[in-house]
């Protein structure tokens, strides 16, 4: 209930800040567009009508997919957490009888909600996702879910560096600079040369590029299941780097503050 | 009799506030019909001054001290009236030459880069008011030795403390050699003996250079060390003009001395009050000498003879009717 | 006025100097979004050899030049720029009216972007390697120049008239973002947006013209929009000017 009560908060946070939030879709639906109308003008001079298995119309489809997929994976926590640290203010958080990493995952999805409310009726409307039989279906769903947690836990594990780092604002550009380009927003890696198809396997890619493949119904269902085993991959490794980085942070931050 | 430098005619000055309504109901109302408001911040004030006069303007906040120094120096104009300097400049105008004339100092604003030596925003002002390398060298060696600042030249700004940045403001005010110069609020927020290095400084400034200084203050300090004369301004009016000692004479009316004893007197003297165990009160108006033992006075302070009682006393009063 | 931007210029320098990891990593970063402009560029182009008559050569020196601008314009005003946000919001602007300066020049070249500066070299670097290749001829070069320049102006402006909004509404701090995300979206051939957007574009708030019009006298094929977007820009220059004067007159009835 409390949690829930975070997730509330960070919703009207969201909303509250009606101007910045109108500003950033703003900001996003003209750089789809820029990229929108490039490739149609790609497709149409390369007498192609499918590049990579996408066509023209589905690749419309990708680039706003991708697009609203980079706003729900946002990498907040880190600058959230760095705030608590600089501040002090962790020693303060850490005492309340609540797990900080849960209350964070809230506020997280609490902050992403009108974008998710999006991916999610764009995935019941537009895809056919779940007209592929009970087994596919699940298996969508347990494939968001897992990207979904596996991408907070990175985004978590990298925060600690908030510990020993005293500026983590250059994180912000090199990881829109990873989603842009590991992420697939910028162009489905599909379109990479064969020598690059393992880069559709890192987290940003699982995010961006496959959530959105998986929306367009490109995935077969061993790819769904392959995507579902990396990211369990991925947040298992995430889980380590918490575990083994958090209590020497502390340990760092009770040195070093109060 | 030459003319004065500073002439104030009349000078009137209202702003328009909006009034913010609470609530959304407040805002929406607000959005069509908004309460406009005007403000009289300097009313129908007349002021003179002299080349090498220093004058305090003494006034509460938001009696319009500070106004009247933005008149005066031309950041606000004026809505009726007249205020020249240099007898034929308008200082609204801002013609480049009266602004060389003059230098001004306003708390809660900086000049200073905040992350660079305050040498580096003196280099600026030195290229903005053309003033020749040697003469600004020597001046800048002057400067910094007289207010003892000369280690913290070289040293960021944001390291200095805020007396030492006081007095770095002061010197920016004073690098190209003004022959007015406007100081709003100089000691506000600084420790005694900064301020005492101020006062001794510019009073020699003032006696060296004939410079004409105005400043504000409510710091009743300030005024009585520096100016030779006051002007107070209450609500926009100018209520006095004159000196300090003719301020208190004219508003100590009822001489009221306080006296503290080293023991408890006994019996008590006709007209003394007993406020507390050795603390008492005289009406001095009902006589000609004190009813009390000279050797067991260890005190006696006339009541509402500082400038500071006055003063409060004079601001508490009501606004005189619009 | 030469002495006084000198002065800035060092102060600039020295500032740069307080907070050098910053200045290397945000030329990083520079670096690093010209190279992801590349890399997208190069995907486009593998799939088709020209795209509206641009080859990938065309296409490089599009974006390079839409960059230089966009560098240059962020070297030579953008600190000055978010220095004055602060100071009109803060009141801080009285001394500004004090000075025997021109204000306007005064804050708008108060700080240069030494961190701008890297990547402004590095992309002018770039550029020259390209021109070499595409060979314009000398008036071509030099009204490429022209363009160039008329493009930084037509940024400032439309920056500074941005900046100056904050006279009177509070709290527009997110629209100053608005001028950076029209030259982004203007950095590619103005053919492939559809007519509307490009007449808009071209005619009205000639963005697109401002970076394809350089681009163009690159590979030498001159174009007389470069006059509109020279009167444009000078209409702009203009009405920032009247602005600032304005937004002053406000400054002081508020204060």
């Amino acid at each position: 209930m409390k949690y829930w009560l975070t997730c509330q908060n960070a919703l009207m946070a969201t909303l509250a800040y009606r101007g910045n939030l109108v500003l950033n879709l703003l900001t996003t639906a003209v750089n789809v567009m820029v990229t929108i109308f490039m490739w149609l003008a790609v497709y149409n001079f390369s007498g192609r009508s499918d590049i990579a298995g996408i066509q023209p119309n589905q690749m419309v489809i990708y680039l706003i997919v991708v697009n609203v997929l980079a706003l729900i994976f946002s990498a907040e926590p880190i600058f959230k957490f760095s705030g608590l640290v600089r501040s002090g203010n962790l020693s303060v958080v850490l005492m309340r009888p609540i797990n900080y990493f849960i209350q964070s995952f809230w506020d997280y999805l609490g902050r992403g909600l009108p974008f998710l409310v999006i991916y999610g009726l764009a995935t019941g409307f537009i895809s056919p996702v779940f007209r592929r039989g009970l087994l596919y279906a699940l298996a969508s769903l347990l494939l968001m879910g897992l990207t979904y947690g596996m991408f907070f836990l990175m985004i978590t594990a990298i925060s600690l560096c908030s510990f020993w780092l005293v500026q983590v604002w250059p994180l912000r550009p090199v990881l829109s600079a990873l989603f842009l380009l590991l992420g697939g927003q910028a162009f489905p890696l599909q379109v990479l040369p064969p020598t690059f198809a393992w880069l559709i396997y890192n987290p940003f890619s699982l995010a961006g590029n496959q959530l959105t493949l998986l929306l367009l119904g490109k995935l077969s269902l061993n790819q769904i299941l392959l995507a579902g085993g990396w990211a369990l991959g991925w947040a298992v490794v995430a889980l380590g780097i918490l575990k083994i980085v958090w209590p020497r942070g502390i340990r760092s931050y009770e040195g070093v503050g109060s | 009799m030459p003319s004065p430098i500073i002439s104030v005619d009349h000078a009137n000055f209202s702003y328009v506030t909006f009034t913010k309504q609470a609530g959304f109901s407040g805002a929406w109302h607000d959005l069509f019909h908004r309460q406009k408001s005007t403000v009289a911040a300097v009313q129908d004030v007349s002021l003179h001054v002299n080349r090498g006069e220093v004058l305090g303007l003494l006034g509460a906040n938001g009696a319009g001290k500070t106004t009247l120094i933005k008149l005066m120096t031309g950041i606000l104009p004026i809505n009726t009236g007249d205020v020249r300097l240099f007898t034929d400049q308008v200082p609204f105008r801002k013609r480049p030459a009266f602004l060389q004339r003059i230098g001004v100092m306003l708390s809660q604003k900086s000049q200073l880069a905040w992350d660079l030596p305050p040498l580096d925003t003196l280099v600026l002002l030195r290229e903005i008011y053309y003033i020749p390398h040697d003469a600004f060298t020597t001046w800048l060696a002057f400067l910094t030795k007289e207010l003892a600042v000369t280690p913290q030249l070289h040293v960021p700004v944001r390291k200095l403390s805020l007396g030492q940045r006081i007095k770095f403001e002061l010197i920016c005010a004073l690098i190209h050699k003004p022959e007015i110069l406007f100081l709003d609020e100089p000691t506000i927020g600084i420790d005694v003996s900064s301020q005492a290095n101020i006062y001794r400084f510019l009073k020699q400034l003032n006696r060296d250079t004939q410079m004409t200084i105005i400043l504000t203050s409510h710091n009743t300090k300030d005024i009585e060390a520096l100016a030779q004369r006051v002007a107070v301004i209450n609500h926009g009016h100018k209520i006095f003009d004159g000196t300090v000692t003719g301020l208190i004479s004219r508003y100590a009316t009822v001489p009221l001395l306080e006296i503290v004893t080293d023991t408890p007197l006994d019996p008590l003297p006709t007209h003394v009050r007993q406020v507390d165990a050795t603390h008492y009160e005289i009406d001095a108006t009902a006589l000609t000498e004190l009813p009390i033992d000279p050797r067991r006075i260890l005190s006696v302070n006339r009541h509402n003879g500082s400038l500071d009682a006055i003063l409060t006393q004079l601001f508490s009063e009501e606004a005189p009717t619009q | 006025m030469l002495k006084i931007y000198r002065v800035l210029v060092t102060q600039s320098l020295a500032e740069t100097m307080t907070y050098r990891v910053t200045t290397v990593l945000t030329a990083l970063f520079g670096v690093l979004f010209y190279a992801i402009e590349l890399i997208t560029g190069g995907v486009y182009f593998s799939f088709t050899p020209t795209i509206y008559g641009w080859n990938f050569l065309d296409y490089l020196n599009l974006i390079t030049t839409a960059n230089l601008i966009s560098y240059a314009y962020q070297f030579l005003f953008v600190a000055g720029h978010e220095d004055l946000v602060d100071q009109i919001l803060d009141g801080n602007l009285d001394y500004s009216l004090l000075r025997p300066v021109n204000s306007y020049w005064f804050h708008a070249c108060y700080r240069v972007d030494f961190p701008s500066l890297v990547t402004l070299l590095l992309t002018g670097g770039i550029e020259g390697v390209i021109l070499s290749k595409l060979h314009p001829t000398p008036l071509n070069l030099f009204l490429y120049l022209v363009a160039v320049l008329v493009g930084i102006g037509f940024v400032f402006a439309l920056n500074q008239i941005m900046v100056t909004l904050a006279f009177w509404v509070d709290g527009l701090s997110a629209l100053n973002g608005l001028p950076e995300d029209l030259m982004d979206a203007s950095a590619r051939p103005a053919k492939i947006y559809p007519r509307v957007i490009q007449q808009l574009f071209l005619w009205v708030i000639p963005s697109l013209a401002i970076t394809n019009v350089p681009a163009q006298f690159g590979h030498n094929q001159p174009t007389w929009l470069l006059l509109w977007t020279a009167l444009v820009t000078g209409v702009l220059l203009v009405i920032s000017y009247i602005e600032w004067q304005r937004g002053l007159l406000k400054y002081v009835s508020a204060n």
